[in-house]
């Protein structure tokens, strides 16, 4: 009998992967087409962040540096959208910049997105009035360090390639000390951590971040430093932020998939324990 | 001069850029500026170089059959149909938004491989979770405890189930996980300082050529 409890928990232990494989995308595929609502509770930092957007003036500059691939696009591009929409509603002009290749056309399509959605309700956004996309500029750390010099001289032209000194909105704008807030959209290095230590302090640059869930660990001690004013970490951070804008969006509705494959792999870690610990009790090993 | 040249370069930098970093004097500051300026144009041209060497390698191993080498076909296929569609976007509008062949490419080629590739991850999480995390002794006891919280915590389903999932899982982020962070962080950064120092002031040259 014992040997036959072994042998089961044996293979269960020892259970195929393509099984696993194959329950995790059942579950992502039911849970895309059935969405429960699920209680999305703030966190502070999500509130920080919120708060800060909040208290931005009509015509005041935020530079959002949109650091990111397209392979994050499940967890950053929702936040990016919500904050860039907020912000046009709020009047608040926008600068884009990026260190990574596909940050700037990323980032086109946000603005051209938003400004169609908010043009059906009334609202006109001009490029080069309201928003300025800069696009992609390699260098890293020396692109940040030279922004806060010179914005003209680091990016002499935006990413349609008209020169930016013929841009109204940058007209406004010579270094760090124009820019009310920063966001920054992490993904890696350059990232977040290298805004900090080239621009924040330097400079004293207010700064706020959306960052991938597995980068947001890195951020609290950041956060709690006063460095970062708050944070959206991951895809449950933008939900957060949707839910504070009560406008829910894509964030808010993966949560569903997010929550059960979540769930599935803690069943998954308890289960193996479990059957780890009974093969071991019926060998006789301590 | 071939190790000289290159040292007294990075000195030079090395000095100036940790100047303006302190000083506020606008002597100091123009000449760092300078190389900021400088900096930004190298690095431009080490994209041609990066690029080109892609090229030749793949090239390379391609003429002489290597394994893999039907990769290295697709590779500069890829890469020279992408270029050039990019390069005529930009000929002809200026750049390279808007309905083209480049961001045709970029979002229906390049968009889903590289949601693929993230997506995946969520296949070898939930296995490799199956299979690494056992509770042998205190210690990977702590940590799968930590992972359990977290990954409940942060989900609004853990927050279905009880309040006490986000608590402590805002706990294990603010004050264990921060605590480690900030340990690690402190000890990178006196590394980092301490390897700057070593360059510029030239005990360190493994830079140039491994001395």
């Amino acid at each position: 009998m014992a040997q036959t409890q072994e042998k089961f928990l044996q293979k269960i232990l020892t259970l195929d992967r393509r099984w696993i494989f194959l329950m995790v995308l059942v579950i992502a595929l039911v849970f895309y087409k059935i969405t429960i609502p699920m209680p999305v509770k703030v966190t502070r930092q999500t509130q920080s962040f919120y708060d800060a957007i909040e208290g931005l003036k009509a015509g005041e500059i935020v530079h959002i540096t949109a650091d990111y691939t397209l392979d994050v696009i499940p967890e950053l591009y929702p936040m990016h959208k919500a904050l860039v929409r907020r912000l046009m509603e709020k009047d608040v002009k926008i600068i884009v910049s990026s260190l990574w290749v596909d940050g700037g056309i990323l980032a086109d399509r946000v603005f051209n997105e938003t400004a169609a959605e908010l043009k059906k309700e009334g609202i006109i956004k001009t490029y080069g009035v309201d928003y300025v996309n800069l696009g992609y500029k390699s260098g890293g750390d020396v692109v940040m360090t030279h922004l806060g010099t010179s914005f003209a001289e680091t990016y002499p032209a935006d990413a349609r390639g008209t020169p930016v000194l013929q841009i109204p909105l940058m007209k406004r704008v010579e270094n760090f000390k124009d820019i009310a807030l920063m966001v920054n959209f992490s993904v890696g290095n350059p990232g977040i951590r290298q805004w900090l230590q080239q621009v924040q302090r330097r400079y004293n640059v207010k700064m706020l971040c959306g960052a991938t869930g597995i980068m947001s660990p890195d951020l609290y001690s950041f956060y709690q430093s006063g460095q970062i004013k708050g944070f959206l970490a991951g895809l449950v951070g933008a939900a957060e932020y949707e839910k504070l804008l009560e406008r829910p969006g894509k964030a808010t509705t993966g949560m569903t998939v997010q929550s059960f494959e979540h769930l599935f792999v803690v069943l998954l870690i308890i289960v193996a324990n479990v059957a780890f610990f009974l093969k071991k009790i019926y060998r006789g090993e301590r | 001069m071939k190790r000289k040249i290159p040292f007294f370069i990075t000195t030079f930098v090395g000095v100036f850029m940790t100047a303006k970093f302190f000083l506020k004097d606008p002597s100091v500051k123009a000449v760092a500026d300078e190389i900021e300026q400088w900096a930004l144009i190298i690095v431009g041209f080490a994209i041609v170089l990066g690029v080109a060497n892609i090229f030749r390698l793949s090239l390379l191993a391609i003429v002489r059959r290597k394994p893999d080498w039907q990769y290295k076909v697709i590779l500069l296929l890829s890469f020279l149909v992408t270029s050039i569609a990019g390069f005529t976007a930009f000929a002809i509008k200026g750049d390279v938004f808007g309905n083209n062949v480049f961001t045709f490419i970029f979002y229906n080629a390049y968009f889903p491989l590289g949601a693929t590739m993230y997506g995946l991850l969520s296949f070898y999480i939930a296995s490799a979770a199956f299979r690494a995390f056992r509770a042998k002794n205190i210690e990977s006891g702590l940590m799968l405890s930590a992972a359990i919280l977290v990954m409940l915590g942060r989900v609004p389903i853990g927050m279905a189930l009880s309040d006490i999932f986000p608590k402590l899982a805002n706990w294990i982020m603010i004050v264990p996980n921060s605590a480690g962070q900030r340990g690690i962080i402190m000890g990178a950064t006196i590394g980092v300082v301490a390897v700057g120092l070593k360059i510029i002031l030239g005990i360190e040259r493994s830079y140039l050529r491994g001395e």
